[in-house]
């Protein structure tokens, strides 16, 4: 199929085409409690194609993204391809190039074990240490093989296979009648059994405080330290920052070899792109448009070094050797976890929902789990809501020493945002 | 002319955003604290997807994870909530002649006068419960598995005229656009992330504005203080949802303006 989706574009005069091929075998396992609800099997091929057409003599590129099914018929394939070509035409983008750097050697394709992940995952949740209080209500269990083939205009080919895995669990815990529930979602890599282990534990933990908890009080501004996987959203902004599409929409303004807030009073954060996490599910050499990805620091001891995203906004702000950022590791913190935790502040390990608005660095989260720490004393909380902005919180930001792993982020254990408006119920 | 539907309402709407820019531009924080409160369409229809929506999908049912369950015929609103969900609720992007399960489309009220009715239900979730499906079981696409889901989700409008509605206010907030939201089916909690909030004193709107605005609460409190609702009533729909954090679908919901209290932040 791909070959003959070549020739016809080809054979359509397209200026420039992408190609990409996914097969996607994949086991899904549905549990309520730990007894098997539902499971299904797939194995799905799909071509995902970009058509480019030069627009008034190469001032423009339009460009038209669609998806072909792996049984579409040759006369489907030629209309969808057609049409495209027409929505191209259509879209006048400044002129860009598509990637043409030769790619280095392919190494052998990887090997990806469906069956034996889809186990770990089974038994590392059959063997999770419950209690008649505190117990799984139900978990949903995704694990993928994907194999992925890229190929250009330009000549540029990549040809890479992965694992993509997701755990979706949700924990009951009961007192006295009452029953509360607490939803996880992760994805990863591979099932890192141990890290898998200890955060439903940990989860479990959490939800029998939430049966303790009391309302949260009404505060003045409280140091709040984010220690799940919720603070991922703090540094997925940080990244942001460094794309290009946000620098050339001037959404960033954020500049090369500057610091990245002008009174960064905290920890000066440093960021690297990695080609490379274990369990991550983003572990590529090459990115989604055939850019070898080099690893990097984005930001250095709170300074920008450099950026990251897509060909087309990189050649639109004037940089070259540029690949989108999967895998991150972020680091600098200059306290350790424990030192973090000291004097008051509130932990806040659960919200039902936590967000930072990628635009505005806006900061909004409802509570439903926090340990409150102030003079001496714990009170554990729920109810409420924290929110603020990036651009203050950044200022006074500090970190722990310590990293932990959500996927493609690696970033601090404990992160402490100090400023934030926090909403109390009494 | 025969227009996509997306282009339909374009021009009058683009024209609301630059006023919606400003507005937001020159925002301040809000005091938190519990207040009177006139939602707009657009938040009464996030409250009727977060508050009544995922907690009455009956897959949940299953699995024990809903408070709903124990609640059907029982009071969760005050006498003016009465809310519908059904692909045949309205001619949005989510309505459809049947489900993704060949089940003929419907439009079932879930709470009438305050009361619970029902939930909604795909076909496995009800040959478990021993019910009938209401033609709400959807999937992201044809790889994705079956889950109840939502359609259309509407409170009924009522027969105030909203400037009633905002000389009944002596201090509180006229919210308007949503920026997302976060359902609680086992404690019914809600979470609603809104765009801008007008302050209200003594009736009128004061042009003060203050952004984002985080309204939270326990929604039988919440649609218990539902005090007025206004003759019109609107649905909006070109947005996803999610089970959780996946499984992404098309939904629409709206209703009136409602007056209620809440607590913001």
């Amino acid at each position: 199929m791909l070959e003959y989706i070549r020739k016809k574009l080809e054979e359509l005069g397209c200026d420039a085409y992408e190609i990409t091929e996914t097969r996607t075998t994949g086991w899904e396992f549905y549990f309520i409690r730990h007894k098997l609800d539902q499971n299904r099997a797939k194995d799905l091929t799909e071509f995902r194609v970009s058509v480019y057409k030069s627009i008034e003599d190469g001032k423009f590129l339009g460009k038209a993204t669609g998806d072909i099914h792996a049984t579409a018929s040759h006369a489907e394939v030629d209309k969808l391809l057609k049409d495209l070509l027409f929505q191209a035409s259509l879209v006048k983008n400044p002129y860009y190039t598509l990637n043409d750097k030769p790619l280095p050697e392919k190494e052998k394709l990887a090997s990806v074990d469906v069956r034996r992940i889809a186990e770990d995952f089974i038994t590392t949740m059959n063997g999770i240490s419950e209690t008649q209080d505190q117990d799984l209500n139900s978990y949903e269990i995704f694990v993928d093989s994907i194999e992925t083939r890229f190929v250009n205009s330009n000549g540029v080919e990549y040809h890479c296979s992965y694992p993509k895995s997701m755990l979706e669990y949700v924990v009951n815990a009961r007192k006295d009648g009452h029953e509360i529930e607490l939803y996880r979602i992760g994805k990863h890599g591979a099932c890192d059994k141990e890290s898998i282990r200890a955060e439903v534990e940990k989860t479990l933990a959490f939800g029998k405080d939430r049966l303790c908890a009391v309302n949260t009080p009404v505060l003045e501004s409280l140091p709040v330290l984010l220690s799940t996987d919720v603070a991922t959203e703090v540094y997925s902004y940080l990244v942001g920052r460094c794309d290009v599409g946000e620098k050339y929409m001037q959404v960033s303004d954020w500049e090369i070899g500057k610091p990245i807030s002008d009174a960064l009073n905290g920890d000066k954060p440093s960021i690297e792109v990695l080609r490379y996490l274990p369990n991550s599910s983003g572990n590529f050499d090459v990115d989604e448009e055939g850019a070898y990805i080099k690893e990097r620091f984005l930001v250095q001891d709170g300074i920008m070094k450099g950026v990251c995203g897509r060909r087309q906004f990189s050649q639109y702000v004037g940089v070259e050797d540029n690949s989108i950022a999967y895998n991150v590791r972020v680091t600098g913190g200059s306290k350790s976890a424990e030192e973090l935790r000291s004097g008051d502040y509130i932990e806040i390990v659960e919200f039902s929902d936590f967000q930072v608005d990628e635009m505005g660095g806006d900061i909004a989260g409802e509570i439903r789990l926090g340990y409150l720490h102030r003079g001496g004393e714990t009170l554990i909380v729920t109810g409420g809501s924290v929110a603020g902005n990036m651009e203050d919180a950044i200022k006074e930001m500090t970190f722990s020493k310590e990293l932990i792993q959500y996927d493609r982020a690696l970033i601090p254990a404990v992160t402490c945002l100090k400023g934030l408006r926090i909403t109390g119920v009494e | 002319m025969l227009r996509p539907e997306i282009l339909e309402n374009l021009r009058v709407e683009l024209k609301k955003l630059p006023k919606m820019m400003e507005d937001t531009l020159a925002s301040g924080k809000i005091e938190p604290g519990e207040y009177e409160v006139i939602t707009g369409p657009e938040v009464t229809g996030l409250i009727a997807h977060e508050a009544f929506g995922h907690g009455v999908e009956m897959d949940m049912f299953v699995k024990g994870r809903a408070l709903g369950a124990e609640y059907i015929g029982k009071r969760v609103g005050s006498d003016l909530v009465t809310m519908h969900e059904g692909a045949l609720c309205d001619d949005s992007v989510t309505a459809y002649v049947f489900d993704d399960e060949g089940v003929l489309a419907g439009d079932t009220v879930e709470i009438e006068n305050g009361i619970l009715r029902t939930g909604i239900c795909d076909s496995l979730s009800a040959l478990r419960l021993g019910t009938q499906p209401t033609g709400n079981g959807k999937r992201e696409n044809f790889s994705h598995k079956v889950y109840t889901r939502m359609t259309n989700t509407v409170f009924d409008s009522g027969e105030d005229t909203f400037e009633d509605m905002l000389a009944s206010v002596s201090y509180g907030y006229l919210l308007d656009g949503m920026e997302s939201g976060m359902e609680d089916p086992k404690h019914w909690g809600i979470q609603c992330i809104i765009a801008r909030g007008y302050e209200i004193r003594d009736g009128k709107l004061t042009g003060k504005v203050v952004s984002p605005v985080v309204m939270t609460g326990y929604v039988p409190d919440l649609l218990g203080n539902i005090t007025m609702a206004s003759k019109d009533r609107c649905i909006f729909g070109n947005g996803g949802c999610g089970k959780g954090h996946k499984e992404w679908v098309k939904v629409a919901d709206g209703g009136p303006y409602l007056k209620t209290k809440a607590r913001l932040g």
